[in-house]
């Protein structure tokens, strides 16, 4: 079994992230009832029935021949939606109501284009009730109000992404977490991320640290030695763990990224620590985003 | 056809040939998730598109050999040549345009 990768910080008591109420910052969003209808004409089309059709209609997946001294209609072979435009609107309008196998001319730019219809696959949707939507088999829903939850919690999802209310909510935690747990720290771990953090705080352009002090921005670095810590916790506790082969994997990417560069150089720029520290911190940082993306979802799609 | 993923050894065969969207990502990149899915959502539209994902956090050689600077990035390709290449989130208008121009030309 590969060795797994500890730090020597502690969290002595760990403050649970989903005990932060962020209610407050869940605000602003409004479905877009554009995009819920796209959105739901796909799983119409997922779960509807694809069927050999003679004659196009709108919405049909045709293949087509052009002949023309136009290059983009000059093909064989062609999948077309109709209507969607992709192709082409004149050509498009004037596959509907085309027979299969039958030839037809358009104009495009005033050239003519000689197209024949060689398969029509329509697609028949289904009724959407709550029945149908039950024998979808999606999980979690099974009437048309929760499948218009689900769609617009979808929406909700890209918003929390965007959302600077969002990243609020994410730091609040975080800081909450930080300040009631009990930290441990090692002497060892604490000097190592105060010298790193001297190091990176050199290499910060002026304009990334405006209107910070230099007591602020080294606390930045120790409070991830302090969320590592509850990280490396939490890892343990979904038993799950970082391993030294994680590492070497990183190293040997790295090395691949940059091979005019010496592996010693590498490694000894991404130390072990630095990578575990890191890790260990976005685990809890992942696990946060995700409480904060599952708590907006909720509160933002209430009484829908 | 389908979404696949691309590694160093697989790249060339999946972007040979055809039409093939690239998309260039990398796990952590929040901006790339939201492609990600819009990029799901079109390979349901047209099907018959092909979409090969990178992740350059796996595989740092190919985003290297690709030229990537930045992610997501987005390289329209036909028959293993690059046609154009899109730094930063493309919102689904935009691709449905660039399937339009490059797809059927």
């Amino acid at each position: 079994m590969a060795e797994a990768l500890r730090i020597k910080t502690r969290a002595a008591k760990t403050y649970d992230y989903r005990s932060v109420d962020i209610s407050e910052y869940a605000v602003g969003f409004t479905p877009d009832e554009e995009q819920y209808e796209r959105d739901l004409a796909r799983v119409l089309k997922r779960y509807g029935t694809k069927q050999e059709a003679q004659i196009v209609e709108y919405g049909d997946t045709v293949t087509l021949t052009c002949v023309s001294e136009l290059p983009r209609y000059n093909k064989t072979g062609l999948p077309v939606i109709v209507g969607k435009g992709l192709f082409g609107k004149d050509i498009e309008d004037a596959l509907v109501g085309m027979r299969n196998g039958e030839t037809k001319t358009a104009l495009v730019d005033e050239k003519p284009v000689e197209i024949t219809v060689s398969r029509i696959v329509h697609t028949v949707l289904p009724e959407l009730t709550d029945e149908n939507v039950a024998s979808f088999g999606m999980e979690g829903i099974s009437t048309v109000r929760e499948l218009r939850r689900s769609l617009i919690k979808k929406q909700v999802e890209g918003f929390v992404l965007e959302d600077e209310n969002a990243d609020m909510a994410s730091a609040f935690i975080w800081q909450e977490v930080a300040r009631n747990s009990v930290i441990e720290r090692d002497p060892e771990e604490y000097a190592h991320i105060l010298k790193k953090a001297e190091r990176k705080i050199g290499d910060f352009a002026a304009e990334q640290t405006e209107g910070m002090d230099h007591d602020s921005l080294v606390n930045i670095f120790v409070s991830e030695l302090d969320l590592a810590a509850i990280g490396a916790d939490m890892m343990e506790k979904d038993g799950t763990c970082l391993t030294v082969e994680d590492y070497n994997s990183y190293i040997d990417k790295l090395c691949e990224a940059y091979p005019d560069r010496r592996r010693e150089d590498i490694a000894a720029d991404h130390t072990v620590l630095d990578y575990a520290i890191e890790n260990f911190a976005n685990y809890l940082a992942g696990a946060i985003d995700r409480y904060v993306a599952d708590c907006f979802k909720e509160l933002l799609t209430k009484g829908i | 056809m389908s979404i696949n993923i691309a590694h160093t050894d697989t790249f060339e065969e999946l972007t040979r040939e055809g039409f093939v969207i690239v998309d260039f990502y990398s796990t952590t990149c929040v901006p790339c998730k939201m492609l990600s899915r819009i990029l799901e959502d079109l390979t349901e539209d047209y099907p018959f598109v092909n979409i090969v994902k990178v992740n350059v956090t796996d595989d740092p050689k190919l985003g290297a050999d690709q030229q990537i600077e930045a992610v997501p990035t987005v390289k329209f390709m036909r028959d293993g040549e690059i046609l154009e290449t899109v730094v930063g989130l493309m919102d689904e208008d935009e691709i449905i345009e660039k399937i339009s121009e490059y797809f059927y030309n």
